[in-house]
C-alpha cells in the first residue's frame, strides 16, 4: 500500500468517526428526508391526477395536508384529550379492579385444592392480597402525589424535554419542506458524492430507494387506516367507552411494528376490565384478531413483494436502530430497513458480491 | 510498507488526534480567519482605488471602523442607555405581566406555589454555582474576543505570507492547486460577508423604522439585536422577535400581534428578496445544508460552532467541491 491509499483509509475512518459522533443529528436528517418523501409522494399523485405544474401541485397538496391536520386537530384532538385525561385517571381503578379478580382467582384456587375450610391459607392469601393491594395502590397514590407535588425542577426538566422535542420536530418539519421544494438539487448533489464511474448507477439506486420508501408509506397509510376503522367497529361492537381515542391510538401506533400493537392493546383492556372482566378478554381477542388480519390479509395485499421484510428482520432491525440512535430510531426503524434493505440488495450484493468470481490463487 | 510511510502514517494520526483536542483553539483561529477576511474586503477596495500600502490602508479601515462605531454611539449612545435602563426597569414589568397572564391557567400557580416552597431554595443552589462558572466562561470568553481580533489584525497585515505558508505545507504536485482553493475560500468567505453585513443593515433599518412606526418602546435596541443575530441565521432571527415582542407585550397584546407579523414579513423579505439578490453571484448554499450545518456543528463544538457554521459550511462547501468532487470523485473512472 502506498502513502496514498493510507491517507485515503485514515480520511475514511475519520469521517466515518465524525458521523458515528453526529448519529442523533443524522436520525434527525433522515426523518426529515422520509416526511420529504411523502410530500413528494404525494405531489406526484396530485400531479398525475390534475396535469398541473410543480409548484402548483405543491401549493396543493401542502394545502391538502393542512386541511386534514386541521380537521383532525379540530375534531379529533380535543374529546381525545378529554378522553385520555379521564382514562389516565381509570388506570389505577383498573389495577385494583385487576388486584381484586387475582385475588379472587387464588381463592378459588385454594379453595379448589384444598377444600372449604382450610381457613389460614385463606386468610393468608386474602391477607396477602389485600396489604399487596392497598400498598400498592396507597404507594402508587402517595408517591405520585408527591412526586408532582415537590418535585418541580423534574417538571422543569420534562418541560425542557417537550420543549427539545418541539424543536426537533420544528426542525424536522422546516427541513423536509425545503427539500421537497427542490428534491433534484439534493439528488443531484448526493451523486456528485460518488465516484464517477458509479454516478449513472448510483443515480438509480437512490431512484429505487425513493421508490421503496413511498410505496412503504402508502402500505402503511393503508393498513393503519384498516386497523384503526376495524379497532372502532369492535371496540364499538363490544359496548367499550373511549372508542375514538383507542382507535387512534391503535391506527398510530400500528406505524411502529410488534411493540406498538402491544402497547395499543393496554389502554382498552384497561378500560374495558372497569366495566367487566370478560371484556378485557374480549378485547384482547378483538385486537390479536384485528393484528393477524393486518399482518397475514392486509399487508401482504397492499405492500409490494419485495418490500417485505421477514419478521425476525424487522425486530432485529428496530432493536439495533434503538440502540444506535434513541427512540428516534424506534420510530424511524422501519424506513430505515427498508432503505438499507434496497442499498444492500443493489450495491452489495448486485454490484460487489455477484460480480466477484471465484479468482485463481495467486502463488 | 516501508519505514517512510508507517512514520508518515503515525504522524498524520498523530496530528488529526491533536487537532480534535485542539478544535477550540482551532475554533478561535478560524473565527480570527474570518474577521481577518472581513477586513481584507475594505483594504482591498482601498486599495484599488488609492496607492495607499496595506498597512497604511489597515490602518484607515481600522480608524473608520473606530470612528463610524464612535460615531454611531455618540449618536445613539444616549437614546441606546435611556432604552437600556428603561428595558432594565421594564423587565420585572414584563415578568409580572406574563404572570398575570399564567396565572389565569391553574397548574402554572400550582408550579408557582410549589416553586416558592422553602425545599426549593435549597435545590437551587447548584443553579448559583452554575451562574458563577458563567460568569468566569463570559471572561473566558470574552479573552478569547480579544485575541481573536488581534490575530485577525495581524492576518490582515500581511495575508499573502500567511497564505504562502499554508501552500508551502502542501506537496510540490498540489501547490498550484491549494493555491486556486484558497483563492476561492477566500472569495466566497468575502462574498458571503459581505452580502451578509448588507442584508444585516438593511434588517437594522426596516426593524427600527417598523417599531417606531408602529410605536413600540425600545425600537432602536430591538432593531440592533436584530440586525446582529442575522449573520445566525434561522435561530437567530427568531431569537432576535423575542425581544421586540417581551417589549409589545406592555403596550397591549394587539401590539405583540402586530411586532410579530412585521418581523416575519422582514424575515421573509429578507430570506426570500434580499439575500438571494446579493449573495446570488457568490454562494448558493442549498438551505438544508445551512441548518443541518448548524445542528451538526452545535452538537460537535456548542454555541461558537453555531455562531461560525455558516462561515464553516462556505469554506467547507469550496474544499469539498475542489477536492473531494473535482480532485477525486470526477477522476475516479
Amino acid at each position: 500500500m502506498k502513502f496514498g491509499n493510507w491517507l485515503g483509509l485514515l480520511a475514511l475512518i475519520s469521517a466515518a468517526l465524525v458521523l458515528w459522533s453526529l448519529r442523533h443529528s443524522l436520525i434527525i436528517l433522515f426523518a426529515a428526508l422520509v416526511l420529504a418523501m411523502a410530500l413528494c409522494t404525494l405531489v406526484g399523485w396530485v400531479r398525475e391526477r390534475l396535469g398541473c405544474s410543480r409548484p402548483l401541485a405543491l401549493a396543493l397538496s401542502l394545502l391538502l395536508v393542512l386541511v386534514v391536520v386541521g380537521v383532525i386537530a379540530t375534531a379529533v384532538i380535543p374529546p381525545f384529550v378529554g378522553e385520555f385525561s379521564q382514562l389516565l385517571g381509570k388506570l389505577p381503578v383498573a389495577l385494583a379492579t385487576l388486584i381484586q379478580l387475582l385475588r379472587d382467582a387464588m381463592a378459588g384456587a385454594s379453595q379448589m385444592l384444598y377444600g372449604q375450610r382450610d381457613g389460614a391459607l385463606h386468610w393468608l392469601q386474602v391477607g396477602w392480597g389485600k396489604d399487596l393491594g392497598s400498598n400498592l395502590s396507597s404507594n402508587i397514590g402517595r408517591d405520585l402525589g408527591s412526586n408532582l407535588g415537590s418535585s418541580a425542577m423534574g417538571l422543569l426538566g420534562f418541560a425542557s424535554g417537550v420543549g427539545t422535542g418541539l424543536l426537533q420536530a420544528l426542525f424536522v418539519v422546516a427541513m423536509a419542506l425545503m427539500v421537497a421544494l427542490q428534491p433534484m438539487a439534493y439528488r443531484d448533489v448526493a451523486v456528485l458524492l460518488v465516484p464517477s464511474f458509479y454516478r449513472r448507477r448510483f443515480r438509480t439506486v437512490l431512484m429505487h430507494c425513493s421508490d421503496a420508501l413511498s410505496a412503504w408509506m402508502v402500505g402503511v397509510l393503508i393498513s393503519s387506516l384498516c386497523v384503526g376503522t376495524l379497532a372502532a367497529i369492535g371496540l364499538s361492537l363490544l359496548g367499550v367507552k373511549l372508542v375514538a381515542a383507542n382507535a387512534l391510538l391503535a391506527g398510530l401506533l400500528n406505524i411502529i411494528p410488534n411493540l406498538g400493537p402491544t402497547l395499543s392493546t393496554v389502554f382498552p383492556m384497561a378500560v374495558a376490565l372497569l366495566d367487566a372482566p370478560w371484556k378485557a378478554l374480549a378485547v384482547l381477542a378483538l385486537y390479536v384478531a384485528v393484528q393477524n388480519l393486518e399482518s397475514y390479509v392486509i399487508t401482504p395485499s397492499v405492500m409490494h413483494h419485495q418490500l417485505q421484510l421477514l419478521p425476525g428482520l424487522t425486530l432485529a432491525a428496530q432493536l439495533l436502530f434503538t440502540v444506535v440512535f434513541g427512540p428516534l430510531g424506534l420510530l424511524l426503524a422501519l424506513p430505515l430497513a427498508v432503505c438499507l434493505q434496497v442499498l444492500v440488495r443493489e450495491v452489495l450484493i448486485h454490484d460487489i458480491l455477484d460480480p466477484w468470481k471465484q479468482q485463481r490463487l495467486s502463488p | 510498507m516501508n519505514a517512510r510511510t508507517l512514520l508518515g502514517i503515525v504522524a498524520l494520526v498523530v496530528v488529526g488526534l491533536l487537532a480534535w483536542e485542539l478544535r477550540w483553539v482551532l475554533l478561535v483561529l478560524f473565527g480570527a480567519i474570518v474577521l481577518a477576511v472581513a477586513l481584507d474586503v475594505p483594504i482591498t477596495l482601498l486599495r484599488r482605488l488609492t496607492p495607499l500600502n496595506r498597512p497604511s490602508a489597515l490602518l484607515v479601515v481600522l480608524t473608520a471602523l473606530v470612528l463610524i462605531g464612535g460615531w454611531i454611539a455618540q449618536l445613539l449612545l444616549p437614546e441606546l442607555v435611556q432604552q437600556i435602563h428603561q428595558f432594565s426597569t421594564l423587565i420585572p414589568a414584563v415578568f409580572d405581566r406574563l404572570m398575570a397572564l399564567l396565572a389565569q391557567v391553574h397548574w402554572i400557580s400550582n408550579l408557582q406555589n410549589q416553586l416558592l416552597q422553602p425545599g426549593t431554595l435549597e435545590r437551587l443552589q447548584p443553579v448559583g454555582s452554575q451562574l458563577l462558572g458563567f460568569a468566569g466562561g463570559a471572561a473566558n470568553s470574552t479573552l478569547q474576543l480579544v485575541l481573536m481580533a488581534l490575530l485577525a489584525i495581524l492576518l490582515a497585515l500581511d495575508p499573502r505570507s500567511h497564505q504562502n505558508i499554508v501552500i508551502a505545507l502542501t506537496p510540490q504536485r498540489w501547490r498550484d492547486h491549494s493555491k486556486r482553493v484558497l483563492g476561492e475560500c477566500r472569495q466566497a468567505l468575502g462574498g458571503w460577508l459581505a452580502g451578509m453585513t448588507l442584508s444585516a443593515v438593511s434588517v437594522f433599518i426596516l426593524t427600527w423604522a417598523g417599531l417606531a412606526l408602529l410605536k413600540v418602546p425600545l425600537a432602536l435596541l430591538s432593531g440592533l439585536v436584530c440586525g446582529l443575530l442575522t449573520f445566525v441565521p434561522t435561530i437567530g432571527p427568531s431569537a432576535a422577535t423575542l425581544l421586540p415582542m417581551a417589549v409589545a407585550l406592555l403596550v397591549s397584546p394587539a401590539t405583540v400581534l402586530q411586532v410579530l407579523v412585521l418581523r416575519l414579513v422582514l424575515q421573509n423579505v429578507e430570506a426570500f428578496l434580499i439575500t438571494p439578490l446579493l449573495l446570488s453571484r457568490t454562494v448558493n448554499l442549498l438551505p438544508t445544508v445551512s441548518l443541518m450545518a448548524q445542528l451538526c456543528l452545535g452538537a460537535l463544538l456548542g454555541l461558537p460552532g453555531v455562531l461560525l457554521a455558516l462561515p464553516l459550511v462556505v469554506v467547507l462547501q469550496v474544499i469539498c467541491e475542489e477536492l473531494l468532487v473535482k480532485a477525486v470523485m470526477d477522476r475516479w473512472v
